[in-house]
């Protein structure tokens, strides 16, 4: 129970909590099954985005193409599933997987092979993959994606799928992080990467794998888009890659490297899209936004960088006696 | 009691670009044995230690075996499975991970983790040690010494028959030290052969049966510890194999220019009082870890003291930076030139008037190119700084003409006061006399020296007055030239008493 | 003859001034007009707000840091300026405004760096965020219009026939090669991007300097994006969002390493000569600005993987040899 009390997703929880019982007071449809909906589904993409930038954020990495990666993935979606007698639900979802994939592993190899700062490497790539899909389209909306493909991201018997691929994708990455070899070095890496070499960790395997899994999961949430939206605009989502930073980092990924868990990340991603909605219900202009979020990622950041300052100042160097 | 041989390694050599870090060393190591390996700093034990946990590949020809057969290793995790494991000096832990975790890590069935397993093997290894530790703990929440015990549990979790242990005690106090003497012994009964670095005498007598001697990367020998005293074994460490001319025959010492008095800083230096006078070679020793650099530091501003004070010709001053320790006419050289004193990728001629750059501006504020020229001239000539090219890359001088424009970057300045960490460390025998005679010259002009080295021979030959260091204090005070010489060796390893 | 131009320049800028050529050629054989005074005239005017900026992420990168906030200042910056001249304020105390803010952007960003020692690519993408919201903020979101004709002067005058922001484009350059060339602040500058411990060591008083460096590139964010309001007479939030990416590929690609220490301003000047070229002929000969985007992106990530491999190569030479 003290445990649980120290953490600190306990804490943004609990703002979490008192954040939406102030709004459902200030206006109780807040509250409203159909509000709430609202809220998750239009989460989905960005959580999904998040949880990918959680593992690439705790191994000290950074990755700012993932907005370009997922409309790289919703893009060439739409257009196959408008035009090829192949599509179906199922290839179009390889396909995702597949469009992910291919972005993650150019990701991966450059940052792993060169030792190239990621964020140097992940702007580049995104406005590479960003310019592909809009050299290709011109620029011009693909309306009309195919009713069986909008059907997967509708609601049967009160529960919208995209929730529950975001459970799928959230349980899954926990999962991953928590018990398998490549998860816990992910935490290795980012904790001490020197001492990760000691114990036998193949630090570029590692770095590699995880943007090939952040890309992967961008696919995927280009598919989410696709089938949320029912229509696709190549030079949309621009900058939700600072809002999938922002959920990490609101949820207790430390920039720096090391820590960070899903839980805490899911709590961003939510505690975002409650923001984003209390700021229309309340009639605040949206815009406001983003000087929050970017007070929120500077303020926890000075934070964690004083506090490992202050802890490092506290080595003793010699023992005086 | 003398188990058979478990490691031997022979003709172990190691050559890195430009320097040769071990020749034809020799190690064996039985089961069940504690066998210490010695040396002064740059002997060769870490890249030895480095060889043998697997991190770094020896020449060809040098040979391991392991109960008599040769291994070769390619990475650490073969040392590991050789049952060798090795405690480095800064733990390589990860502080983000439970207690449990970094016991653990580094192994999985088929990419998988095994949280049962996890704790079931931490919980044994730790209780392996005979201690009480909650193993689901944060690391970072444990003290220093709780950690290092994390870091030995780990190591003999791996089924360890050799532990290598770097300088375990350095950061452990008087009783930590006791319980891990009391965990020694019982890992000597489980049949755990322990190779333990360190550089303080008394702790290896306690603990070790045998010692192996490294001097300058060569093998000086190996003997049972009862056949050894104290004495014997520093003439070992010490050896007499180099002996530079003795400069110290005259002395410069004119009138006191500095005094120090009572500088403290926790967890650095305590109580640190001297004086030092015009034309004066001081020399700050003991062994590394003593607390040297980090009491001179704090007389360049880098590392300012919590109390204490300073007076420059009998007036305080204050130094809380680097560019006040400057004003006041005091300049330092770092032991790292490459990491610390030398911009490595500009000119010769910009490093040496990086310092002083505010003195040689024209009245546009512009920097006045000829003065930069002719300073950089003036002190090739002066140090005879070879190949005399100023505008050649710092990079691209040998490691004594490296040394030699670290030293002009600050005589530049004219200092009054002139610090200098480890002379002549990485440094040839020919330029390090020539660097030698450099700073009795300059004593002899009438600047105050003083010099952090940990090489005895240079201290007796250069010095004029010796300060020595142990444990973050000043425990002795001596003239060089009249002063008992293997007293002052003694105090430095020993301390008081 | 080969050995000889080998040890005058490095591979870099071989390297560099053949795409020059290339692309230059490219131009001039693709379209009578490009080598028009006129066309040639516009495209140094097209290329002065994003060369402006460049200069100051020069200064930055060259330190061994980053300011991913370069572009939001800029819009910051713009839609300051905005408001005053359209609430009637006169031209010079807007200017001073929008300098004014550009400080302070400055300052919090070299507070976060240079005090705090946040690393600068994670400090600075915190303050894009945050600058941009102030300004979006500032402006409800809108683009600001009804710029008053006395503020035109900036990005539309011409002065014997030349933009007057090609003009201040090479006044500036000029100032800071020389600053970087022949001061003390400018060696400084160099000596930290190097190694920031031997520059500490040798008295330089870090935190000024970075201070310095950081500010200085605000500011001339803060002019590229006045540059701009007066050219297309609106202010926008986003306004210089798209420059910053440009600006980035423009410094690297102009031989300043990504790390600090060495490169320059004339470089990073070449680099987004390059960038307003193929901008320009794609314009001329009618291809999307999409391709921009994409070509930018590369370029960027061509370049910092080829100066990688030369770097890995070099350092294996290195210990070879010895």
């Amino acid at each position: 129970m003290k445990k649980i009390l120290e953490k600190r997703e306990t804490g943004v929880f609990l703002i979490l909590v008192l954040l939406c019982f102030g709004l459902s007071l200030y206006s109780p449809s807040f509250l409203s099954y159909t509000n709430i909906k609202n809220v998750l589904v239009n989460s989905v993409p960005v959580g999904i985005m998040a949880t990918g930038m959680t593992l690439v954020l705790i191994t000290a990495g950074i990755d700012v193409s993932v907005a370009s990666q997922m409309m790289f993935s919703a893009t060439w979606l739409a257009i196959f599933s408008q035009s090829s007698p192949l599509a179906n639900p199922a290839t179009v979802l390889i396909l995702a997987l597949l469009l992910g994939a291919v972005t993650g592993a150019i990701n991966g190899l450059l940052i792993a092979c060169f030792s190239i700062p990621p964020i140097i490497i992940t702007l580049g790539t995104a406005s590479i993959y960003r310019g592909i899909i809009l050299v290709y389209t011109n620029g011009r909306w693909i309306m009309n994606i195919p009713k069986w493909f909008t059907s997967l991201g509708k609601t049967y018997f009160n529960i919208p799928l995209p929730i529950i691929y975001a459970i799928v994708i959230f349980v899954l990455t926990a999962w991953i992080l928590k018990h398998t070899y490549f998860g816990r070095s992910v935490y290795a890496v980012g904790g001490n990467e020197n001492a990760a070499r000691y114990v036998g960790v193949d630090i570029k395997k590692t770095i590699f794998l995880t943007y090939f899994y952040a890309g992967l999961l961008c696919g995927f949430a280009g598919f989410v888009l696709d089938a949320i939206l029912g229509n696709c605009q190549p030079s949309g989502s621009n900058g939700w890659e600072m809002n999938a930073i922002a959920a990490a980092v609101i949820g207790g990924t430390n920039i720096l490297g090391g820590s960070g868990t899903i839980v805490g990340t899911v709590i961003g991603v939510v505690m975002m899209g409650v923001i984003e909605n209390g700021l229309v219900v309340a009639h605040i202009p949206t815009y406001w936004q983003k000087l929050v979020y970017g007070l929120i990622i500077i303020v926890t950041v000075t934070f964690d960088v004083i506090r490992r300052n202050y802890a490092d100042s506290q080595k003793q160097t010699i023992d005086v006696d | 009691m003398a188990g058979k041989v478990f490691l031997q390694m022979e003709n172990i050599s190691m050559t890195f670009p430009g320097v040769k870090a071990l020749n034809n060393v020799r190690l064996d190591v039985r089961e069940g044995e504690v066998h210490a390996l010695m040396g002064e700093n740059g002997a060769g034990k870490s890249t030895l230690i480095k060889i043998l946990s697997g991190v770094q590949k020896p020449d060809t020809g040098s040979k391991i075996l392991i109960d008599g057969k040769e291994v070769s290793f390619s990475g650490v995790s073969d040392s590991i499975k050789h049952g060798i494991n090795a405690i480095h000096q800064d733990l390589s832990l990860f502080p983000n991970l439970s207690v449990a975790e970094n016991i653990y890590l580094g192994r999985s069935k088929n990419g998988k983790v095994d949280w049962k397993e996890c704790t079931r093997i931490a919980e044994e290894a730790i209780e392996v040690l005979g201690i009480a530790m909650d193993v689901q703990e944060q690391l970072s929440n444990l003290s220093m010494a709780k950690q290092q015990l994390v870091a030995i549990a780990r190591a003999i979790s791996f089924k360890s028959r050799l532990l290598i242990m770097d300088e375990p005690t350095s950061t452990l106090s008087f009783s930590e030290v006791k319980m891990l003497y009391s965990i020694i012994e019982k890992l000597k009964k489980q049949n755990i052969a322990i190779l333990f670095i360190s550089h303080k005498l008394d702790e290896v007598f306690e603990v070790s049966d045998r010692v192996t001697v490294l001097k300058d990367g060569e093998y000086v020998g190996c003997k049972e510890i009862h056949e050894l005293d104290e004495n014997r074994l520093v003439q070992m460490m010490v050896g007499r194999s180099v002996a530079y001319a003795a400069l110290n025959g005259e002395s410069y010492a004119g009138e006191k220019i500095l005094e120090v008095k009572n500088l403290s800083k926790r967890g650095n230096f305590k109580d640190i009082s001297f004086t030092l006078h015009r034309g004066e070679i001081l020399a700050l020793t003991g062994l590394v870890g003593a607390g040297r650099s980090e009491t001179v530091k704090a007389l360049f501003g880098l590392n300012p003291p919590d109390s204490g004070e300073i007076y420059l010709h009998d007036k305080k001053i204050d130094i809380k930076n680097v560019s006040q320790a400057i004003e006041n006419k005091i300049a330092f050289i770092p032991e790292d030139r490459h990491e610390e004193g030398l911009i490595l990728a500009m000119s010769m001629k910009d490093n040496v008037t990086l310092p002083v750059l505010k003195r040689i501006l024209s009245p546009l504020r512009f920097i006045n190119r000829h003065e930069v020229d002719r300073v950089a001239e003036e002190y090739v000539k002066k140090l005879s700084i070879r190949p005399s090219q100023i505008d050649k890359l710092a990079q691209n001088f040998s490691g004594g003409n490296q040394q030699k424009i670290a030293v002009a970057k600050w005589l530049v300045s004219k200092p009054d006061i002139l610090i200098i960490d480890e002379p002549t460390h990485g440094v040839d025998i020919a330029s390090k006399t020539e660097i030698h005679k450099l700073l009795k010259e300059l004593a002899k002009e009438g600047m105050a020296i003083i010099m952090v080295s940990s090489e005895w021979q240079e201290v007796f030959a250069l010095s004029d007055r010796v300060l020595v260091m142990r444990h973050g204090r000043i425990v002795h005070e001596d003239n060089t030239a009249t002063g008992n010489q293997d007293l002052m060796m003694e105090k430095a390893i020993l301390g008081g008493n | 003859m080969k050995e000889k131009l080998k040890n005058k320049f490095t591979l870099h800028e071989i390297v560099l001034a053949g795409a020059f050529l290339l692309i230059f050629l490219i131009g001039t054989f693709s379209n009578e007009n490009f080598l028009s005074l006129r066309n040639i005239l516009s495209l140094f005017q097209q290329m002065s707000e994003m060369g402006i900026m460049a200069m100051g992420l020069t200064l930055v990168i060259l330190t061994g840091g980053m300011d991913l906030s370069a572009g939001t200042t800029m819009g910051l910056c713009a839609v300051c300026s905005g408001l005053c001249l359209t609430k009637g304020m006169g031209v010079g105390i807007s200017l001073l405004v929008s300098v004014g803010v550009a400080v302070l952007c400055g300052i919090i960003n070299s507070i976060l760096v240079a005090i705090i020692r946040i690393p600068p690519m994670i400090a600075t993408l915190g303050t894009q965020m945050f600058f941009l919201g102030v300004a979006l903020v500032l402006s409800q979101g809108n683009s600001i219009s009804g710029i008053p004709e006395s503020f035109y002067f900036l990005g539309q005058d011409k002065v014997l026939e030349m933009p007057l922001q090609m003009i201040l484009l090479f006044i500036l350059a000029a100032f800071l090669i020389i600053m970087l060339r022949r001061t003390m602040t400018g060696q400084h500058i160099y000596a930290m991007g190097n190694n920031m411990k031997a520059s500490l060591f040798s008295g330089i008083r870090t935190t000024r300097v970075l201070f310095f460096t950081y500010i200085v590139c605000s500011v001339m964010c803060c002019i590229a994006g006045n540059i701009q309001v007066s050219r297309v007479a609106t202010a926008r939030a986003d306004m210089g969002s798209a420059f910053l990416m440009t600006c980035i590929s423009a410094v690297v690609l102009g031989g300043t390493s990504i790390n600090g220490g060495s490169g320059g301003i004339a470089g990073t000047i070449v680099g987004i000569l390059i960038f307003a070229m193929i901008g320009n002929i794609m314009n001329l000969v009618g291809i999307s600005s999409f391709w921009q985007q994409l070509a930018t992106g590369s370029i960027l990530v061509l370049v910092v993987v080829f100066n990688r491999v030369i770097e890995m190569q070099k350092y294996k030479v290195k210990s070879r040899k010895v």
